[in-house]
């Protein structure tokens, strides 16, 4: 074994992975090499330098309980930057709505509406008894009480006519001139006696164009 | 991992970071005094500031709590530990000149013509020790991370491929280079403090 050739093993030597053969060798190589054997010990010497050097390396005493109170600065940051986050987004929520209904964007409409669009009233469409019409003035017991009564009378006015088999559009048509006579006339409200006429019934004329819009939907 | 390293089981160590996650103080003092000088002694051999690495400590120990609840207990903390310091100090290094002043063999014991039965005293060993860390601190960062992690903290070559994150024939192929590195930087002494050094060691050891 020459010089090149031992040198290449150094490393499985000093790792401990040299086979027996060949650590026989390498141990016979340096035995008559001095250059080998000084290279070969001054590894051995610093690696046994650097394992076994217990020069104290110690930390400031209160190391640990300066990193815990960091853990607790960093957790309660945490919860701070969280709170911080939410009070800014209902800050700007709040902001955004002031600025939306300045712009009128709520002005008679309902979430979802754009403001001028008209408003179709959902118990129109459906099956349910209707309550009460949004708008901007309170609608008296009265004339609450009319209106139900005369939506009541066109949904049983509809019913009988889809069961006699005769037009709905029909039905539909005498129903609005009922209502377009009552806004001609302007008549006073008064309450619905149920044995009179529909086309007496009142209604505030502002309901009229959600009233009629509705009963032409349903014609269709 | 290092026997010396093992202060807690396995077992324990996993009951350990279950608590800690749970934000169970004591578990989370326990992990840190039970890691914290190993590290402290990695970090300290590879930036050779004492403050610096008690500050690359905390943050490390810092880092590795922040992100606890991703930390998989398959590997052992200490491996988690030991890779996010090693990164903090690269960054910490990256900052900083790198040493380049010139080894002086003249201060080794045994380089005058005194007499070398005082090869023992303090003066002489703590020469001998600061001779060799000069060297080492001369190593790239990759490379001294591996002499340190293989010698000083007795990690085989998996173990600290995991710490540092390559592959464990490039932790092999940086022993192999740091080695001739410290062989070439450590050549030129003379044949006396060779064998004062060479001396020194066995008696130390």
């Amino acid at each position: 074994m020459d010089c090149k050739q031992a040198e290449k093993l150094f490393d499985a030597y000093l790792d401990g992975e040299l086979s027996g053969s060949m650590a026989t060798e390498l141990g016979a190589h340096r035995l008559q090499c001095a250059n080998c054997r000084r290279a070969l010990a001054l590894l051995e010497v610093t690696g046994h330098i650097i394992s076994s050097d217990r020069k104290p390396e110690s930390l400031t005493p209160d190391f640990t309980d300066r990193l815990l109170a960091c853990v607790d600065e960093q957790e309660l940051g945490n919860w701070a930057k969280w709170q911080h986050r939410f009070y800014l987004g209902a800050a700007l929520a709040a902001a955004a709505v002031i600025v939306l209904a300045f712009a009128g964007f709520f002005d008679g409409t309902r979430v979802g509406m754009v403001a001028g669009e008209k408003e179709v009233n959902p118990s129109m469409t459906s099956d349910a008894p209707v309550e009460a019409i949004e708008d901007d003035e309170p609608i008296e017991p009265a004339k609450e009480a009319a209106l139900s009564e005369w939506f009541r009378r066109t949904e049983k006015n509809v019913k009988s006519k889809k069961e006699s088999g005769e037009s709905l559009q029909r039905a539909l048509d005498s129903t609005l001139e009922q209502v377009l006579d009552v806004l001609e006339n302007e008549a006073d409200m008064a309450p619905i006696n149920p044995d009179t006429d529909a086309a007496k019934t009142p209604f505030p004329a502002s309901k009229s164009d959600g009233v009629g819009d509705v009963a032409e939907e349903d014609g269709h | 991992m290092a026997t010396n390293a093992t202060t807690i089981t396995r077992e324990h160590e996993r009951d350990l970071i279950a608590q800690a996650k749970q934000g169970d103080r004591v578990a989370l003092r326990e992990l840190v005094d039970s890691h914290k000088e190993r590290l402290y002694g990695f970090i300290f051999r590879m930036v050779r500031n004492q403050h610096d690495a008690e500050d690359i400590c905390q943050d490390a120990f810092l880092k590795a709590f922040a992100s606890l609840e991703s930390f998989s207990t398959e590997y052992r903390f200490s491996t988690w530990l030991f890779t996010i310091g090693y990164r903090v100090c690269l960054n910490n290094l990256r900052r900083k000149k790198p040493v380049s002043s010139e080894l002086d063999f003249t201060t080794l014991p045994g380089s005058d013509s005194g007499d070398s039965n005082d090869i023992l005293e303090s003066e002489d060993a703590a020469k001998a020790k600061s001779m060799v860390w000069a060297c080492v601190d001369r190593l790239s960062p990759p490379q001294r991370a591996t002499v340190l992690l293989f010698y000083k903290q007795e990690l085989g070559c998996h173990e600290i491929a995991r710490i540092l994150q390559m592959p464990p024939a490039t932790v092999k192929s940086h022993l192999h280079r740091a080695r001739a590195c410290l062989r070439e930087l450590l050549e030129p002494m003379t044949d006396r403090a060779y064998e004062t050094f060479r001396n020194f060691a066995q008696r130390a050891g």
